[in-house]
């Protein structure tokens, strides 16, 4: 059956390749323009005067086009004379057309000023799409979030996905630098797959979710090598009536990054630079405000330095960039630098031909120190003393820190490399056929080496552990569209394409243990070595097609279905099938519908997607080990024939409208999403001889919940606006059938997963604690998230923009803190009880202290030695202040410049958590790898993220 | 240009046509791949390594239940019993044993039906015998220290059951063992079905198998350096680093050994380091085995005297026994002196089957076979002395939740069974 997905996307792509049926534009009739002239002009907003950078220009029936700068202007070259029409559009604005007539040799100027629109339905969307297509025409949810308008200084992507959208959480678990975040898109969809969403860049697939995490390393996300100076937009849709057409990765969302694309003109310089302050905010209680970290905390130093040209001629467009960062960590020797080039050329060699080629690259270097629960984790060794690993003295005796700063001899040194390379073929031969096929490939690459060296304090004798991994993904996509005028007010797109994606991932792990003694060395040198290596390859194909029928420009019924097949399969599974129907309605284009009331859409929308299991899952396999020198097999995995991926179907209905002339924009979406044949581990009886658990398709999971996003301008005037934006996301998760499995997590009824443990009946009584064992508290996940926004534009060109998050509803498992009150000085948020009665002089129920009737019940059970894991199951509600910023124009001409400007931003400058969480930082809850697994668990031993504080020069010339 | 882009088409036709959505994937084997006679070097080896890796967890959880030693610490990541030695289903115990005792079982038995349908010369090959072999000490494993059988997922069963396996085992390894010219593993097979043959009853048989025996023969469970879990786990549990989990203190042996200085029982201390991890337990260490590769016996001929003498207490023989329980001793010098061992004295059966228990747990100790004895004495009632266990739940390991959560025959609300002699509450 595989073969047979292949064989219709090759017949598909000889079709769309071949010439029968289509009509080529004539090769060769491109005009010479001996006559020509120069338009220019400057893009500002209809309101405020501002001037747009960013505007698309360009001359309708041509080429010919440019980019405003950071001041607005434009300049557009060999205009052929005559009456031509211009158009500017920019995210955001509605779209302007102007028409001019150009003599040869001399310059028009064309102004214009674009009114804001908060819905902009005929706006060019792509993500979720069979090719391009107008917002009024999509039945789904889609978020556009404008990176290069933004004012923050972001250091990453997922910074500015923080809180940038309703329905998303982007989660940074420490303040290691290097460190990845975990993103999540309405939540968790599976429980023991992966939930990050799919990436694309540029059309082309990213290769893995993350960076390989190892030998207590920070697990590095893929996303952060791509530097925000060059991305204009991000597309994000997150679940399965959105994401169809991406088959078995997708039922996670899908996140689409677009990079800067080069414009007609001269070359324009754009130079950044970014000097970065960050500290680590006191995160503890009064008594213990960093939990005796502070000589290992620091105010730590950044800079970010960005150098990009754009330009281009008639056929030809570059856009090239280069950024070099070189950023401490706020904890002790922790530093990462990083270098990326970027390159995007469009080329247009006949009129029915665009090609473009982006390529990247990067290159991240960094070390950190391990954390969490581990021997040489100085944060552990800190808060757990005196009961650590290296001496036992405690935080006030004065051998205190020589003992941690043995600790500071380990060293662990990262390297990612980054490529990605995209070519896509835009061919329209037709205005009726559009056709698209775009080549793909990315590759991550990380060097790792991890050295305790000789005499080293946990290790004598030392060790060394290097790693290569490497994870490359090659990815060929074709779609034709057709389009059709039925009658004159019916209009069908008929769709078709193809995608195979093939990944291969390879991980060479290296150990040798027993230096020969001081002085670097390198494995070789060790006394005992062992070498493990790793690899996989999995190949995915899916073919699609899909109708759109368009009557009268606002009513719109698209049909669609997936087929994918796929090498994690079982041999017995076949293919699976992925059908989507949705619907957009634009009904304040109806005659009965006044201009004043606005502009409103309708959209409804039911579709598939699945999520894959892992390269071995579905075959039984052995794991070959070396044993007295011997290969030997023994049993590693059961296998299922039967497995195929999970299936989500999700329902989405919403609405999204601008009202009050502009002034007040809403976005609301209800979805529900099911999940069936969830991939579970069940249990295999030992007797069968594999025990552990295989993966099988016996699950049922379901999301519920909406997404309101608003934004409302408070006042609108030349010399002031100010907006106001808020976003308020639900999300109910349940477990609807376990298909047998027990779990104490993952139970039916309950939110997937759970957070479940020992409750505390009489919390406020000064008596013993009353235990509930094994209840349920809520969910790992927040129930509901709360984004206020605003920005304010002031005169002279200076904005402002805040952003703020609330999470709350979710619980959480507080192992760290029960670890200080079970074998360390006591836990964090018990300070206020030890002051009643000390830790150490409770002993548990029945003890008789002469205190103790002042001793809430919640106290006496979690705060000492006798507390059980289980009691510590905590509100995990928090809200933070995710960024403040401010940019204006420098008032003096830098010499040479055609404008500047100076930002300051601030981030996680406040925090506020549950009284009732007893614990270091909320967002500190970790895995080793928080982008591929479930979220939602456990607070760990980490140092919460930084605050940060940016300054920042830009200047165009 | 409608060349070009024909010529365009077929391109993109034959580049797409030859890839298909299979993925030949290196690292983990392919079960297919075993068939090829080439791996099955790997396949015995592998059973091996299983066998290895329940004789570990059986022994390490077993060993104490048996009182052959006393636990001093916890071992990561093997949480500590909440009653250490009383074998309770809950925790990991049963869980650890359990499961790698089966696999070992399974393995061994997969290995052979795989080389039996492979192998043309699977009735004359040294590795369909070493195959067989282990399947035998495998069944021999469960039949000796689970209170009830599960083959295939199957309901429970008599422990017989297993014991009546390792005998078919047995007994075809020595065949193909003897038609492959192997006489070591021939031996190994006779002593092996000697020592199941005990269990089940068949006196004759087993007399017959352990007279066949040379006294000095050994075959031994041989294990590797790296990772732990190929190591010889009662030895690397006994090190002061990492766990220092292992003591003598408080059984038989402890006081035994400073009396005698039995060298099969050797054990030490330092002074340097008084306690185990738990300060409650002094420091005393095994030293049978003193490294982690040591091997352990899984046969000998020393052992067939034991069953030729208990044999004899059976059938009334008690001089006889004595005697034969006494030989064992001759030659052995003390660690103290170097004056040899004191034999032992009976003037009666009861006394005999005491000395014929003592020297059992001597001359195994530390072997996985005491709870599998101490059972088997306490469920036939025989006479004479051993170790109080009146203080112990059961003596055999109940079948693990894991089984019982994924077995479609059990549940979790199982019966176990329990101690005859227990006295506690």
């Amino acid at each position: 059956m595989k073969r047979v997905v292949f064989a219709t996307f090759v017949l598909l792509l000889s079709v769309s390749a071949s010439p029968s049926g289509v009509h080529a534009a004539p090769i060769g009739i491109e005009a010479t323009h001996d006559q020509t002239g120069v338009v220019e002009g400057t893009v500002t907003a209809a309101v405020t005067a501002q001037p747009l950078a960013g505007a698309q220009v360009y001359v309708l029936d041509s080429d010919l086009g440019a980019l405003t700068g950071s001041d607005g202007t434009y300049r557009i070259e060999n205009v052929p004379v005559g009456e031509v029409t211009v158009a500017a559009q920019l995210l955001g604005f509605g779209p302007a057309e102007q028409t001019a007539t150009i003599s040869e040799g001399e310059t028009v100027t064309l102004n214009f000023e674009m009114a804001e629109e908060a819905l902009a339905l005929d706006a060019i969307v792509v993500t979720g799409q069979a090719g391009q297509a107008r917002r009024r025409e999509i039945g789904h949810s889609l978020t556009q979030i404008n990176v290069s308008d933004a004012v923050e200084r972001a250091s990453t992507l997922e910074q500015l996905l923080q809180g940038g959208a309703p329905g998303v959480r982007v989660s940074f678990t420490d303040a290691s630098v290097g460190s990845g975040a975990a993103i999540r898109l309405r939540g968790n969809v599976s429980v023991t797959q992966g939930n990050q969403p799919l990436v694309y860049i540029d059309g082309v697939r990213q290769a893995a979710d993350g960076y390989r995490s190892g030998g207590n390393t920070k697990q590095a996300s893929p996303l952060d090598d791509i530097n925000p100076a060059d991305v204009e937009r991000m597309e994000v849709i997150k679940g399965a009536a959105a994401s169809t057409l991406y088959g078995s990765e997708a039922a996670a969302g899908v996140i689409q990054i677009f990079t800067r694309r080069g414009g007609d003109g001269d070359p324009q310089f754009t130079y950044e630079t970014d000097q970065s302050v960050s500290w680590v905010r006191a995160w503890g209680s009064d008594e213990r405000p960093r939990m005796n970290m502070d000589p290992w905390l620091r105010t730590a130093h950044g800079q970010r330095h960005n150098l990009s040209v754009q330009g281009g001629a008639e056929r030809f467009r570059y856009h090239v960039s280069g950024s070099l960062t070189d950023r401490d960590g706020a904890q002790v020797d922790e530093f990462e630098n990083r270098y990326s080039l970027r390159s995007n050329v469009s080329v247009n060699p006949t009129e029915s031909l665009a090609v473009d080629v982006n390529s990247m690259f990067s290159h991240h270097a960094f070390e950190t120190q391990p954390s969490g629960n581990a021997l040489a984790s100085i944060f552990f060794n800190v808060y757990r003393a005196p009961n650590n690993f290296v001496g036992g003295a405690r935080a006030e005796d004065p051998e205190f820190v020589d003992q941690i700063n043995l600790l500071r001899a380990r060293s662990s040194e990262t390297t990612n490399q980054r490529q990605n390379l995209g070519i896509t073929a835009n061919w329209t031969p037709t205005d009726a056929l559009a056709t698209r096929v775009t080549f793909g490939y990315d590759r991550l690459q990380q060097d790792q080496m991890v050295v305790l060296p000789f005499g080293y304090v946990t290790n004598p004798d030392g060790s060394i552990t290097t790693a290569d991994w490497h994870n490359e993904a090659v990815s060929v996509d074709a779609v034709a569209n057709y389009e059709v005028g039925v009658t004159e007010s019916l209009r069908t797109t008929f769709s078709a394409g193809g995608e195979l994606v093939q990944r291969q991932e390879h991980s060479m792990v290296g150990s040798g243990s027993g230096l020969p003694g001081p002085g670097r060395h390198t494995l070789s040198s060790t006394a005992q070595q062992s070498v493990s290596q790793t690899g996989l390859l999995i190949r995915t194909g899916g073919l699609f097609v899909q109708n759109m029928l368009d009557f009268s420009d606002r009513y719109f019924i698209t049909t669609g279905v997936r087929v994918d097949g796929s090498s994690v399969f079982g041999d017995d599974f076949g293919l699976e099938v992925y059908p989507k129907l949705s619907t957009s309605y634009i009904i304040s284009d109806e005659a009965f519908w006044p201009d004043h009331w606005g502009v409103l859409q309708l959209r409804a929308a039911y579709g598939f997607a699945g999520r894959a299991p892992d390269a071995f899952d579905a075959v039984r396999t052995w794991t070959p080990t070396s044993f007295r020198d011997q290969t030997s097999f023994t049993p590693s995995n059961v296998g299922n024939p039967e497995l195929g991926p999970e299936r989500t179907g999700e329902l989405e209905l919403g609405f999204e409208g601008s009202f009050l002339d502009e002034r007040i924009g809403i976005d609301f979406t209800y979805y529900r999403q099911n999940s069936t044949d969830a991939l579970l581990n069940v249990g295999q009886s030992p007797s069968l001889g594999f025990g552990g658990s295989q993966i099988v398709n016996v699950g049922e999971l379901r999301n519920t919940g909406f997404e309101l996003g608003t934004n409302v301008t408070l006042v609108r005037s030349p010399d002031l606006a100010w907006d106001l934006g808020l976003n308020v996301t639900t999300n109910q998760s349940e477990i609807l059938d376990m298909g047998g499995v027990v779990s104490y997590t993952l139970v039916e009824g309950q939110p997937a997963p759970a957070i479940r443990g020992h409750r505390i009946l009489n919390k406020d009584e000064f008596a013993d604690p009353e235990i509930e064992r094994d209840a349920f508290f809520g969910p790992a996940e927040p129930t509901h998230i709360i984004g206020l926004s605003t920005s304010l534009n002031l005169p002279y060109g200076v904005m402002v923009t805040a952003r703020g998050e609330y999470m709350g509803g979710h619980y959480v498992n507080e192992f760290a803190s029960n670890l200080l009150a079970q074998r360390g000085p006591g836990a964090l948020g018990c300070d206020h009880a030890y002051r009643i009665v000390p830790h150490g002089e409770y002993s548990g129920p029945g003890d008789t202290h002469p205190n103790l009737d002042q001793l809430r019940a919640y106290d006496r059970a979690l705060c000492y030695e006798s507390s059980q894991s289980a009691m510590w199951r905590l509100p995990q509600d928090f809200a933070r202040l995710r960024e403040i910023s401010a940019r204006a124009p420098l008032p003096v001409t830098i010499p040479g410049t055609s404008d500047a400007f100076v930002t300051l931003s601030a981030r996680n400058l406040a925090r506020w958590v549950n009284h009732d969480f007893y614990s270091h930082d909320p967002e500190t809850q970790g895995a080793a790898n928080p982008m591929g697994s479930l979220t939602g668990g456990s607070v760990t031993d980490h140092v919460p993220a930084p605050a940060t504080i940016t300054a920042s020069l830009r200047v165009t010339f | 240009m409608r060349r070009s882009r024909r010529l365009l088409g077929i391109l993109t036709l034959a580049l797409l046509a030859g890839c298909d959505l299979t993925a030949d994937n290196p690292g983990p084997i392919q079960d297919d791949f075993l068939d090829d006679p080439g791996a099955h070097s790997a396949i015995v080896s592998g059973i091996e390594l299983n066998l290895v890796q329940g004789v570990n967890m059986v022994g390490f959880f077993g060993s104490e239940a048996a009182k052959e030693y006393t636990q001093g610490g916890r071992i990561h990541p093997i949480k500590l019993p909440p009653n250490p030695g009383q074998l309770d289903r809950d925790e990991d115990l049963p869980n650890n044993a359990w499961n790698t005792a089966h696999q070992a079982r399974w393995v061994a038995e997969d290995g052979v039906r795989r080389l039996r349908q492979t192998r043309d010369d699977f009735a004359t090959s040294p590795l369909a015998a070493r195959a067989l072999l282990y399947a035998g000490y495998a069944n021999r494993l469960l039949g000796e220290n689970m209170c009830e059988a599960v083959i295939d997922e199957s309901d429970a069963q008599s422990r017989v059951v297993h014991l009546e396996r390792a005998e078919g085992y047995f007994s075809e390894a020595r065949e193909v063992a003897m038609a492959a010219d192997e006489p070591v593993l021939a031996t190994a097979a006779q002593a092996g079905r000697a020592s199941v043959r005990l269990f089940t009853g068949d006196l004759v048989g087993a007399d017959q198998d352990a007279a066949g025996v040379p006294r000095d023969f050994q075959f031994q469970l041989e294990f590797g350096a790296n990772p732990e879990s190929h190591r010889n786990f009662i030895q690397f549990i006994s090190n002061n680093n990492p766990y220092r989990a292992h003591s003598v203190y408080e059984t038989y042996y402890e006081g035994y050994y400073q009396e005698t200085g039995d060298p099969r029982v050797r054990w030490d201390q330092d002074p340097d380091v008084p306690t185990a991890e738990f300060e409650w337990v002094p420091w005393y260490f095994q030293l049978k085995y003193t490294e982690v590769t040591s091997p352990m016996n899984l046969s000998s001929g020393r052992e067939a005297v034991l069953i030729q003498a208990e044999i004899a207490l059976e059938a009334g023989s008690w001089q006889e026994a004595v005697d034969l329980v006494n030989s064992l001793r001759e030659g052995l010098v003390s660690d103290h002196d170097g004056e040899p061992l004191p034999l032992w004295e009976a003037d009666n059966a009861e006394e005999a089957w005491t000395a014929l228990k003592r020297e059992r747990g001597i001359e195994l100790w530390l072997e996985t076979r005491r709870l599998g004895d101490l059972w088997r004495w306490v469920e036939d009632s025989t006479p004479g002395e051993m170790e109080d266990v009146s203080d112990r739940i059961r003596l055999c390991i109940p079948i693990a939740d894991s089984e019982l959560q994924a077995n479609p025959n059990l549940s979790l609300d199982h019966p176990d069974p329990v101690n005859p002699l227990y006295t506690g509450s």
